[in-house]
């Protein structure tokens, strides 16, 4: 582990979290100082050493064993660590949150009231990571970071093979010492409702990426000055039309398909689950298309656990039970393939096992789509479309409303856009407090009038 | 004449009994449900059709490995009844322990067989006997709870001896409308057993117990000839849950209880045949069942020693498709040298997935 520019090898408690807050507090204080300019070219270093072949294969031969992912999902994963520290990624993303990344380091003139604002931060914020995915949990520090907030990054127990190489890097790439000191990465066991409480006495807001039970855990007796920000489940899915696909062709959808539901094994929130073809197309064609492509592609899925297997078996019986006509079951066979596509005709949109496993619906219309995805309103996220031009508005309007909170051309899913709104809000404007300064021109003026009918605002010292 | 004379026949026959003739005796059992089931169940016969399996085939013991199981999930899913309202002397649903509840249903001859298979598996191990004894049960009163298949079990399991009183734990609140457990009556109660003098049983979910033990400092002397039984598992307290050594050293130290006379039951509602800890602690499998140990990954018997999921067979339901069972828990067959014939099961935990270590919603998460 790791707080503040040193190594930390004592278990954390209840009893030194205090500390390590008070710590953070200082840092913070001076990171808020430090200009955003010098913070980019931090990043920009970092990147340049996660573009380094040697960093990549040792930090890959490091953590493919632990990793819930194939070897060569982990490296891709360990590749794309440069772009999510590049200066260029850290630009655009403070661009779609400011007007002026200037704010971060003092008052700019903000045309929409007149007056002027900065970005302040929160000051220590307490990162809470999935296990899915360790590039999620860098993202977080990095937004965390480029805010000017002293981060304390607890992560899961998934990712803790990665923290050495996280903590290298900031060691061995910020030779100046400008974010090095501003972070820490602990672990702790989840459930430890002492360690979690001390925590959020001490800092000054709460993120928490994952499920349910986490959010509950780090929302439930939080002091009422700290600022909370959930990223909680979410399940997305995609959804094909016919003249959306009489536009792309088989193949082309089939690869686009396999594609998003491959990377990272669907664990990603944005990952699809369910994906909704239009009646009218041929389910068996499609279908073959779409495993046709899983076979073909480059990213092999990562070992199952046997709880893990265990939900896929439960999956595999629903056809097997269903489906009395059909073809001859294999167990070894079907068990082994490392994707399924579950034909489900009953409507609704519902979570899947995971592991590439797709559940296939039905859809007739834009309404009848909307009362499928209705009851998990709440949860959605990602929808990757694939619609004729014609249909594009209309139904990304509706889905908008419907409760869907991004959209993306089926294929794309995973590549997400710097900058771009997650759930629902461009995070790096909540990693910060804006504070506005309302002096104006109008203002001025109004003070001069007033100033010159009544004659004492301009001679100190006289009493009215 | 009966329509189940092999399976009338086996549950005759002792419990624990290692012989060519015994595994004769279930294999034919067990052809005979099968057959049965095969006519009568369209989705049983669909999926073992899927499975490419015919009963017909099942001539010795070897061939039961080859009966393709129902996934108990998908027991709790689906409707599986296939007897007419008539036919009907019991309906049980299982206490829902992870949200799904089981409803099965049994005629009157599967009723009889596996009441008769209970009381014998318990005789086999000694537990059966003629004190008049008082009961005190950590279960829902069987008046108020008639189709849950724990209170069946447990109010089974008292006339295993004669009865003198039964106190249930559990009671029917009207005003509630609900189940209430009374800790107070329940102190109450097991310090007027002690001071009568005579045998006590104890029997029910663990959790209940553990709670009362930890919470009263009793040093009760309930004597050498009272047993407790727990079943039915931790349930919604499983983070409360104990190694069993320490949870039998604070029976025997509570209670006054042997350690030899606590043991423990696993049991499904699906499939009836009761899994008890001989006095080693060790659940051997009577002749009435067989367990084999599946692969998640592949379905394949694995070997003894070896973890996978828990496959339950049985023969004595002829009127509901549970002879073959897949659960959804972790075990691994082992041996005991006790004396008590069988393999013994190992019990490793609920499989599948609770907590999904991601932001993504999984199939196993419990939304809003």
């Amino acid at each position: 582990m790791y707080v503040f520019g040193r190594h930390f090898d004592e278990p954390v408690t209840p009893q030194n979290a205090p500390a390590i807050c008070a710590e953070g507090r200082l840092r913070a204080s001076a990171l808020a100082r430090t200009p955003v300019a010098e913070i980019l070219e931090c990043l920009e270093n970092l990147s340049r050493y996660w573009s380094d072949e040697a960093v990549i294969r040792d930090a890959c031969a490091d953590v493919e064993a632990l990793m819930p992912f194939s070897p060569e999902m982990t490296e891709h994963s360990v590749r794309m660590l440069s772009g999510l520290f590049s200066k260029a990624r850290a630009a655009a993303r403070l661009a779609t949150a400011f007007p002026d990344p200037a704010a971060l380091d003092g008052f700019i003139a903000y045309p929409g009231f007149g007056g002027k604002i900065t970005a302040v931060p929160h000051g220590v914020m307490l990162h809470v990571t999935a296990g899915n995915i360790f590039l999620g949990a860098v993202d977080s520090l990095v937004m965390g970071l480029l805010t000017k907030n002293a981060v304390i990054l607890r992560v899961s127990s998934g990712n803790r093979a990665f923290q050495k190489h996280l903590i290298r890097s900031f060691q061995a790439a910020d030779t100046k010492g400008i974010l090095r000191d501003k972070l820490a990465i602990l672990t702790w066991p989840s459930g430890d409702k002492a360690t979690e409480a001390a925590f959020k006495q001490g800092v000054d807001a709460v993120v928490v990426w994952g499920g349910e039970a986490a959010v509950s855990a780090y929302r439930s007796d939080l002091p009422f000055h700290v600022r909370f920000f959930d990223f909680g489940p979410k399940i997305s899915f995609q959804l094909i039309s016919k003249d959306g696909l009489a536009k792309r062709g088989l193949r082309e959808i089939g690869e686009a398909i396999a594609k998003e539901i491959a990377m990272w094994d669907q664990s990603a929130c944005a990952s699809p689950q369910d994906c909704f073809v239009q009646e009218g197309i041929a389910l068996e064609p499609l279908v073959a298309a779409i495993e046709s492509a899983l076979e073909r592609f480059p990213l092999p899925r990562g070992k199952n656990s046997p709880d893990e297997q265990v939900e896929l078996l439960k999956e595999r019986y629903q056809a097997w039970i269903t489906d009395g006509d059909g073809p001859a079951v294999d167990p070894v066979r079907e068990l082994s393939r490392p994707y399924y596509l579950a034909v489900d005709a009953t409507p609704g949109i519902r979570p899947s096992p995971l592991q590439r496993t797709l559940v296939v619906k039905r859809w007739k219309a834009l309404p009848d789509l909307v009362a499928q995805l209705a009851p998990m309103a709440h949860y959605l996220q990602s929808c990757s479309y694939t619609l004729s031009d014609g249909e594009k508005a209309t139904f990304l309007r509706e889905l908008g409303l419907a409760g869907v909170q991004r959209f993306a051309v089926t294929g794309f899913n995973p590549d997400v856009l710097n900058g771009a709104p997650h759930d629902g809000r461009f995070i790096l404007t909540e990693f910060v407090k804006l504070v506005g300064d309302e002096q104006c021109a109008a203002h001025q003026a109004a003070m001069t009038e007033l100033s010159r009918r009544l004659g004492f605002f301009s001679t100190p010292g006289v009493a009215p | 004449m009966s329509q189940t004379p092999y399976a009338d026949a086996l549950v005759e026959r002792p419990a624990f009994e290692d012989s060519a003739e015994a595994r004769d005796a279930f294999a034919r059992s067990m052809r005979e449900s099968c057959l049965a089931l095969y006519e009568r169940s369209d989705k049983l016969r669909n999926l073992w059709n899927r499975f490419r399996f015919d009963p017909r085939t099942i001539e010795k013991e070897s061939d039961l490995e080859r009966i393709p199981p129902v996934l108990i999930s998908l027991l709790k899913q689906y409707d599986w009844n296939f007897l007419r309202d008539e036919e009907i002397a019991l309906e049980l649903s299982s206490s829902g322990t992870s949200g799904q509840r089981s409803k099965m249903v049994l005629n009157a001859g599967s009723l009889a067989r596996v009441k008769r298979a209970i009381t014998r598996v318990h005789e086999g191990l000694g537990i059966t006997g003629n004190d008049v004894c008082n009961y005190l049960v950590f279960s829902y009163d069987p008046k108020a709870a008639k189709d849950v298949g724990i209170a069946f079990t447990n109010e089974l399991m008292t006339s295993f001896t004669p009865r003198n009183e039964v106190f249930y734990a559990f009671q029917w609140d009207a005003a509630k409308n609900d189940f209430v457990y009374r800790e107070d009556a329940v102190v109450a109660t097991l310090e007027r057993f002690a001071a009568q003098g005579k045998p006590v049983r104890i029997l029910g979910f663990p959790a209940f117990l553990h709670s009362l033990l930890t919470k009263h400092d009793l040093a009760l002397t309930l004597g050498p000839s009272s047993w407790v039984e727990t079943i039915g598992g931790w349930k919604t307290k499983a983070d409360q849950e104990i190694p069993r050594p320490e949870f039998n050293e604070l029976i025997a130290r509570s209670l006054g209880i042997p350690k030899a006379n606590i043991r423990d039951l696993y049991g499904l509602v699906e499939h009836g045949i009761p899994y008890v800890d001989c006095e080693r602690g060790n659940k051997h499998v009577p002749n009435y069942s067989r367990i084999f140990i599946r692969s998640p990954y592949t379905l394949e018997a694995l070997a003894p020693g070896e973890r996978g999921l828990i496959q339950v067979m049985c023969s004595y339901n002829d009127g509901f498709p549970t002879a073959s069972v897949l659960t959804t828990d972790w075990g691994r067959l082992e041996s005991c040298d006790c004396g008590v014939s069988g393999p013994t099961l190992r019990i490793l935990g609920r499989a599948g997935v609770t907590k999904h270590k991601g932001c993504a919603i999984s199939a196993t998460q419990r939304l809003g």
